[in-house]
């Protein structure tokens, strides 16, 4: 969500849009706080309901603050906090924008079609759009991004071998990070970034790891992260629908973010069919898309054997990423999404 | 103008002074050439032919003569408090067909009252809230705020901004107090009021040195049966035997009679059960005191200024709303809430030591003058004149503003049942 403001943001210098915006960012906390992130303010309001899920948190106190903005768009759409404002919103009249970034499941919002309280929706990428689609008959678009491509770039040594794979991911089961240790080659180091949600899958993970080379690294801030992306030779994502103990996580990677940041940094990337992953691989020739354990064990074999890629696609994997998913495309095109709802509800 | 009235109940079935208020005010602004729909509920009371211009549309979730199953109490507190669907949606399509100069709320609770000023206030129409009870109250503490604040905004601003008339400041007090609600466009203060025209004013008191006490409304202990009967019971032991008290109303008659035998007092107080406004009417002027001990959040009392129409004069609770209309041994006797004082003050009377026609004179003009329902109805007329205003229907004829009201409604109800939850573990 940030992202996505700090996009726009950047974007109204350079890009001519209809409007100009001014952004805040609502939220909720135990105490009333104001800050500015990325040059986005950023209120946080005093939650009505402390106790629980955090997602079911509301404040009256929007009622007030929302009379001024004239658009809003409400993340997390299907959480109670993201009905409560949709419910806010169109009472005080505003035009109305929700996306669903995999919170909640609010079934006033879904079967009671509260969604189609929206004057439009923006998923974060086809497959999260499949999920709204059957609720929802207005304008939708697909944003998938942004990445911070100033900060997630190719680093000085590009020299790379093949040596070195990265999943970053926190570690729960639907991740399907047991799926990448399962077929990893003895050649071939892997690192694991991320922090630990699920102790037993942990243990899984450090279980089917016994005999191969894997790293965990559970404390890698942004800086840190970047130095590891920019140090592999090869990104691995193995998220799934059915994770190791036969658990369903439908919406499984509705945007794999690391999967573009990986690319942005110029790393080949080799990603399962779960979610969203596949409609970001545009290009074999720097990405490619497994289904089955024997599917993964080959492409890792071609990666080792240097059969894929031929050549290290660097330059190529990043201008992919830059140009439709950075931060001026991106923001140029909520812009556009932003100013064509307002009109839309203002004639 | 054209006034739509929303009442949770409207007579031949009522409880109390609320909806025969509400249809006394109906049938005077009909008479003064408004034009007036009426939204309210079922009434089982048999009756002749209504007018058409009573719409039974919507649901009521209390009040049942025969109270509610225990496993529907949650569900109803929300449908009477909070919103009930249908009546919201009633409402809508009345506004749109009817098309309202004003619409005039009286008692909300129990047809969903949030969600219908939230809906007026939505629409844009005029909107007047006559508080003859704690509303806001009743509307606001039977929901956690989370749910309320769907409809009720924030700070309760959808009360606060209304309009509002209300029959005391005693009342005021009370939704201050249970609710923290001050109202920012100020009150309108118009006192219960009544009929008076027509009726006879007892002349003469204590006739052959027995002293008749009148009492009507609920036969409860709230309305001070209890307080009256061990009061009579006082006198007794007191060696005076020379009076009589006639209880007019429905309640809990049994018990009382029970309480009344075991207290000695069957030679001196009768149940005489419910009767019709224009026959109590008629019957104040045989009793020299209505006897009025009602509890302390009584926001009025209609009945002792009724009675006192006829030169039945009152006693009454000190603090209870009517005590801001009448003067205490200027226009009644005032009396603290207890057995002993109200005896003390009963004693007094049937000692002839209180100047009855005096009171009488006092009453009968105070009421006779400031509390008429013509004079109350002329101001009433001005509130609602006053708010009139052009409004349009957009908001009506927005295609989603169904499922907006929809939305609201399922979504309080879902929060509703998470709090029930959480309680029940």
């Amino acid at each position: 969500m940030l992202s996505l403001a700090q996009a726009l943001n950047a974007t109204q210098s350079s890009t001519s849009l209809p409007f100009n915006f001014e952004q805040t960012i609502f939220s909720l906390g135990l105490k009333a706080k104001l800050f500015v992130q990325g040059g986005i303010p950023t209120r946080v309001l005093p939650n009505n309901n402390p106790l629980g899920n955090p997602m079911d948190g509301t404040s009256e106190l929007l009622w007030r603050e929302l009379l001024d903005y004239d658009l809003i768009h409400v993340h997390q759409c299907l959480t109670v906090f993201g009905a409560f404002c949709s419910i806010l919103a169109k009472t005080l009249r505003k035009p109305l924008i929700l996306t669903d970034l995999g919170g909640g499941n609010n079934p006033v919002m879904l079967r009671g079609k509260g969604l189609e309280l929206a004057d439009g929706i923006l998923s974060i990428s086809n497959f999260a759009y499949t999920f709204v689609a059957p609720h929802f008959t207005g304008l939708c678009e697909v944003i998938i991004g942004p990445v911070d491509t100033d900060f997630f770039h190719i680093g000085t040594t590009t020299n790379r071998g093949r040596r070195i794979a990265i999943c970053v991911s926190r570690i729960l089961p639907h991740k399907g990070i047991d799926r990448i240790i399962k077929a990893l080659p003895p050649t071939l180091k892997l690192r694991v970034v991320g922090h630990v949600y699920d102790q037993a899958y942990y243990k899984v993970l450090k279980q089917v790891s016994i005999g191969r080379d894997v790293e965990f690294i559970h404390d890698a801030d942004d800086k840190k992260l970047l130095a590891l992306y920019q140090s592999s030779d090869l990104f691995l994502q193995g998220s799934s629908i059915r994770d190791c103990n036969g658990n369903i996580a439908p919406k499984t990677e509705l945007m794999g973010l690391t999967t573009l940041e990986a690319l942005a940094c110029g790393l080949p990337v080799i990603v399962s069919d779960g979610g969203s992953l596949p409609e970001l691989i545009q290009d074999p020739g720097y990405g490619r898309v497994f289904s089955t354990h024997d599917e993964l064990m080959s492409h890792l074999d071609d990666f080792i054997c240097g059969v894929w890629p031929k050549y290290t696609p660097i330059e190529e994997a990043r201008a992919y990423v830059i140009n439709q998913y950075g931060y001026s495309t991106v923001g140029a095109r909520l812009g556009r999404f932003y100013s064509s709802i307002y009109t839309l509800c203002n004639n | 103008m054209r006034v739509l009235f929303i009442s949770n109940l409207y007579p031949p079935y009522f409880l109390g002074g609320y909806e025969l208020a509400c249809s006394e005010v109906v049938h005077e602004l009909i008479d003064r050439g408004h034009e007036v729909l009426v939204l309210t509920s079922f009434s089982h009371v048999p009756a002749p032919l209504e007018s058409e211009y009573i719409n039974r549309c919507l649901e009521l979730r209390c009040f049942h003569p025969l109270g509610t199953d225990a496993k529907f109490i949650e569900y109803n507190r929300f449908e009477a408090s909070c919103s009930n669907l249908q009546n919201t949606y009633e409402v809508s399509k009345a506004i749109r067909r009817f098309n309202p100069d004003v619409v005039y709320c009286w008692n909300l609770y129990g047809i969903g009252g949030l969600a219908i000023v939230d809906l007026l206030t939505m629409v844009g129409v005029p909107w007047i809230l006559h508080l003859m009870d704690n509303i806001p109250g009743l509307l606001l503490n039977q929901t956690a705020p989370k749910i309320h604040a769907i409809f009720s905004r924030e700070n309760y601003d959808i009360f606060r901004d209304a309009r509002i008339i209300a029959m005391s400041a005693h009342l005021l007090s009370e939704v201050y107090d249970t609710t923290g609600i001050t109202f920012r466009r100020g009150v309108e203060i118009i006192p219960g009021w009544v009929a008076s025209r027509g009726l006879l004013v007892r002349s003469t008191y204590q006739c052959e040195g027995r002293t008749r006490f009148a009492m009507a409304g609920t036969i409860e202990a709230h309305k001070g049966v209890d307080l009256i009967l061990q009061a009579a019971a006082h006198l007794l032991r007191q060696g005076l035997v020379n009076f009589d008290i006639d209880f007019y109303g429905s309640g809990s008659i049994d018990h009382y009679r029970s309480m009344a035998i075991g207290l000695d007092l069957c030679n001196h107080v009768r149940f005489l059960g419910e009767r019709k406004k224009s026959e109590l009417l008629k019957q104040y002027q045989n009793y020299d005191v209505f006897l009025f001990p009602v509890w302390e959040r009584e926001p009025f009392g209609i009945a002792p200024i009724e009675a006192a129409a006829c030169g039945c004069v009152p006693i009454i609770t000190s603090a209870c709303g009517v005590a801001e209309q009448l003067v205490g041994e200027v226009h009644c006797l005032k009396t603290e809430r207890t057995v002993e004082a109200l005896a003390e003050t009963m004693r007094a009377v049937v000692c002839r030591q209180v100047d009855l026609p005096r009171l009488r004179q006092a009453v009968v003009a105070l009421v006779r003058s400031d509390l008429t329902i013509d004079r109350c109805l002329d101001r009433i007329e001005k509130v609602l004149e006053g708010e009139r205003r052009n409004w349009d229907q957009s908001v009506l004829n927005d295609i989603k503003f169904p499922l907006l009201i929809h939305t609201k409604h399922y979504f309080a109800r879902f929060l509703a049942s998470k709090v029930e939850a959480i309680n029940t573990e």
